[in-house]
């Protein structure tokens, strides 16, 4: 194994994760700061401690497995690791937002299509994400009726 | 989903900045993004900002018999493309498919959108519908468009000016070419076409088929109709792979194919024999790797003289119907093995070698390291060939046999046999499945 520089990140909730720098600048945002600060970068973010820990873990993996891992495995694992309830998907999307995360983000993105999808209809939508339905009476009907075809 | 989702109090998804949420909707099928356009006012005009508009009438209103169709429901989808291409104007598409089998689109309605997709730069147009599109069609001068896949009754009135700059990869689906410059026109007007399909095209109008192309890699032509009268031109110095599965034309030339790697020459059965693919086996004779049918090994034997292919390393013969009721003058794979001074692999149906050469071809002795035989029978002139292929091998290392199906009781013997027949690549392995 080489020994690679590792970059030491402190989150809010004063814990200190210690990363290998190539699994550090996969979020944009440690990149750029460590850019400016030598090998210390101070994350400043609400309640990122299990989230830090998560992201670490599928970065981490995402590394270490990178040339090994056939395709089939990586979705798998990756389809286990974001079956969490909508809470804990809140919690990895804003970790994923604000430090940048390209995958990660992508990883979610993704979860909350399926979800979506999941859903029989519109008014299951709702429930599942708490969305309030702010239509006046005749905008609605006028929706449904210029997508009669599509059964909404 | 392995939990059950509890129903939420607090709406965090639609605060989301639109490019997420247009993250989220794009993995959902444009029908499904269209849905939840009634969500809450939020989300009302989040799909028209979509970047891939996918319709599919048949698969969309879910119907399976023309007549269950209401011109109201047809009318009603119609305007909901229009809408997506039409009413927004802002945003890029980056793709626009749209398949419709019925004759229900007027031809100025399906240019509009054409137009609109065009002038929102996009980049794939996957198109299968049965409307004329007229000669004012924009996607000749498009010049975002990076790949045109058209399908289903187009009949390609192809401009004087083809000018498609960014042009990676065609695929031409039922189309019908109006004349022999129409066809010249397209290549010419494709400087950086890499991949080219076509597939049941109407030649009925083609005298020379010209594709004359500096960069093209890949090039597959299946099953053409009305191609008796036509001419097949391939120059093409930068092709790697080459399929072809049709009958014969009229005639052939193929220049230039020194990057071939891979050429699958599939010709279908020919009522008249008269029909000459010499130029074919020529043209390709460079090449490493080639799959031939049954009907296509017969034209190659037939070649005076045969052509050697110096550097071919992987043969495939996956076709043996006309090899089935073999006559003893018949020429077979063993004919063509003499021709085959650097092969390495062989797959071939048992039936296809007809005779065992009493002067062993070099590549036997040589150079062949995995042998496959198809469709292998208990019967003794079969075990023979297998016998052959043993004794004679110099370098084989794997030696497969693909039992018929009929004769699987058969195995254990044939297994038997073969192991202990006499063998000439001491570490040689035989698998018989």
């Amino acid at each position: 194994m080489l020994l690679s520089k590792n970059s030491a990140l402190e989150s809010k909730d004063n814990e200190i994760f210690e990363v290998e720098e190539s699994i550090a600048i996969q979020s944009e945002l440690i990149k750029t700061m460590t850019t400016m600060v030598n090998s210390k970068a101070y994350v400043n973010e609400r309640n990122q401690m299990v989230p830090e820990a998560r992201c670490r873990k599928q970065a981490n993996y995402h590394v270490e497995q990178n040339n090994k891992i056939v395709d089939e495995e990586l979705s798998d694992w990756e389809s286990k690791f974001f079956e969490v309830d909508m809470d804990d998907l809140h919690e990895l999307f804003m970790a994923a937002n604000y430090l940048e995360i390209e995958s990660l983000l992508n990883g979610v993105t993704k979860r909350v299509g399926d979800f979506i999808k999941a859903c029989k209809n519109v008014e299951v939508i709702r429930q599942t994400f708490g969305i309030n339905n702010d239509f006046a009476a005749q905008q609605e009907e006028e929706i449904r009726k210029l997508n009669s075809w599509n059964h909404i | 989903m392995a939990e059950q989702v509890k129903m939420e109090e607090i709406d965090r998804i639609s605060d989301l900045h639109d490019s997420i949420l247009i993250h989220i909707l794009s993995f959902l099928s444009t029908k499904e993004a269209i849905k939840t356009s009634v969500l809450s006012t939020r989300w009302r005009y989040l799909f028209d900002l979509l970047p891939n508009i996918d319709f599919d009438l048949e698969e969309d209103l879910c119907r399976k018999n023309i007549k269950s169709y209401s011109t109201d429901v047809i009318e009603n989808y119609m305007c909901s493309v229009d809408k997506m291409l039409l009413f927004c104007n802002t945003t890029n598409v980056n793709k626009f498919g749209f398949k419709c089998w019925i004759r229900m689109i007027g031809s100025d309605r399906f240019n509009g959108w054409i137009s609109a997709a065009v002038d929102r730069g996009v980049k794939h147009l996957d198109l299968s519908t049965s409307v004329l599109p007229s000669s004012t069609l924009p996607i000749f001068t498009c010049k975002t468009l990076v790949s045109l896949k058209l399908g289903k009754y187009f009949v390609l009135n192809v401009p004087k000016d083809v000018h498609l700059p960014n042009l990676k990869t065609l695929h031409l689906h039922s189309v019908g070419f109006l004349n022999d410059d129409s066809v010249k026109g397209l290549f010419s007007g494709c400087p950086h076409l890499e991949d080219m399909v076509t597939r049941k095209c109407d030649l009925g109008e083609i005298r020379n088929f010209h594709i004359s192309h500096h960069l093209l890699k890949t090039l597959t032509i299946r099953y053409s109709y009305n191609s008796f009268q036509c001419w097949l031109w391939i120059n093409a110095p930068n092709l790697t792979s080459l399929e072809y599965y049709d009958r014969l034309v009229a005639g052939y030339s193929m220049e230039n194919l020194q990057s071939l790697t891979k050429a699958v020459i599939n010709i279908s059965a020919c009522k008249t024999f008269r029909a000459d693919a010499t130029t074919i086996f020529k043209g390709i004779c460079d090449v490493p790797s080639l799959v031939l049918s049954d009907t296509s090994l017969e034209l190659l034997l037939r070649c005076e003289p045969l052509p050697v292919f110096a550097n071919l390393i992987r043969l495939d013969l996956p076709c043996h119907l006309r090899f089935r009721y073999s006559n003893p003058l018949q020429k077979g794979l063993e004919t063509l093995l003499s021709s085959l001074p650097a092969l390495e692999k062989l797959e071939f149906y048992q039936e296809v070698l007809c005779s065992l050469p009493e002067e062993v071809p070099s590549c036997l002795l040589h150079k062949l390291k995995t042998i496959k035989i198809t469709n292998f029978t208990d019967e003794k002139y079969c075990i023979g060939k297998a016998k052959y292929i043993l004794k004679n091998g110099g370098v084989l290392e794997k030696l497969i046999i693909v039992t018929a199906s009929h004769i699987s009781v058969a195995k254990k013997w044939i297994s038997k046999t073969l192991f202990a027949s006499a063998r000439e690549s001491k570490p040689c392995f035989i698998l018989i499945i």
